[in-house]
């Protein structure tokens, strides 16, 4: 045991190992991890040269929430996804062997505007996968994606 | 200056009421419950010929449930049902302290055509019926599958409050 500490619950409580609630009617797992960051990744793929997508991370125990900020550029690489040329930290990363995806809205057709349902994901290793519903390439004039939120677990 | 509690802060605090946090602008709410990863194993049935293990793992804090599954390959149907666990034969029902109040429909993707790898939107749905709370798969119009033809799950996630 370590040392024992008088705490002013009127301030901020400090644990180097974490916390475990009641939990009841389930099984208590310790709670050790709450943060956000924010990252800028350099998207590329189906848009050349690169650009900027920034995407936020925040994570309670092993649980994720992430959001990211829309955009839309004119395809001029043809056969390509949108994909991250760096990986995710694998704090943030989910480690099933296969990805789930998530529906989310894109931006796939003839205008800035032409919303429709495409997937995100992450890639083997371990970049963010933005693509049309059948999982397939871009081919359209322009592409992209809506802001919005998805969340997961890390273990 | 607050009551005085002695804490090891080298170790594990464990607290019988849980927490609450300063929640600024907010009303602050007792945190009482965090539990990680718990897998069940639902029992599948619809287009199938037989029916299949689905593993489902469940993570809650607070009051918002965390559910995830990993990809069920696609197989050849032998008809047009929707997938569904509970209410045709299925003995896994989703806990109580997991289950929503009301029934939840999600975007997912699924395993839908009559190529084996074809890839669609579906819906998962966590309903009541039966002897309990179960799960479903459909097609995007919230129908059944294609017969003849393949039908499966893609990898995917869903949350919901308690």
């Amino acid at each position: 045991m370590g040392s024992l500490y008088g705490v002013d619950n009127t301030g901020l409580i400090t644990t180097a190992a974490g916390i475990r609630l009641p939990s009841s009617g389930g099984t208590q797992t310790t709670l050790n991890y709450n943060g956000t960051e924010t990252i800028v990744f350099q998207m590329t793929g189906s848009v050349t040269p690169t650009f900027n997508f920034t995407v936020t991370f925040s994570r309670t125990g092993n649980l994720v929430v992430m959001k990211w900020i829309d955009f839309f550029k004119a395809r001029n690489v043809s056969n390509s996804q949108l994909f991250t040329g760096t990986s995710v930290p694998p704090r943030f990363l989910p480690t099933y062997s296969n990805s789930p995806v998530w529906v989310v809205m894109i931006i796939d057709g003839s205008s800035p505007t032409s919303f429709t349902q495409g997937v995100i994901s992450f890639g083997g290793s371990g970049q963010i996968v933005i693509a049309p519903s059948s999982l397939g390439n871009f081919s359209n004039t322009y592409c992209g994606i809506l802001g919005s939120t998805i969340s997961y677990y890390v273990n | 200056m607050g009551s005085l509690y002695g804490v090891d802060n080298t170790g594990l605090i464990t607290t019988a009421a849980g927490i609450q946090l300063p929640t600024s602008g907010g009303t602050p709410s007792t945190l009482n419950y965090y539990e990680d990863t718990v897998s069940l194993t639902f029992v599948l049935s619809g287009p199938w010929a037989s029916s299949r293990n689905f593993p489902v793992t469940f993570s809650k804090i607070g009051k918002i449930v965390f559910a995830n599954w990993t990809d069920l390959s696609p197989v050849a149907t032998t008809s047009s049902s929707v997938i569904n666990s509970g209410l045709t034969g299925g003995s896994v029902f989703i806990p109580t302290r997991y289950a929503p109040s009301v029934e939840r429909y999600f975007c997912v993707q699924v395993y839908n055509g009559l190529l084996s790898g074809t890839v669609t939107n579906g819906e998962f749905a966590v309903k009541h019926g039966g002897n309990g709370w179960f799960i479903s798969f459909t097609n995007s119009g919230n129908g059944g599958f294609t017969n003849p033809g393949f039908a499966g799950i893609l990898a995917g996630q869903a949350f919901w409050t308690v």
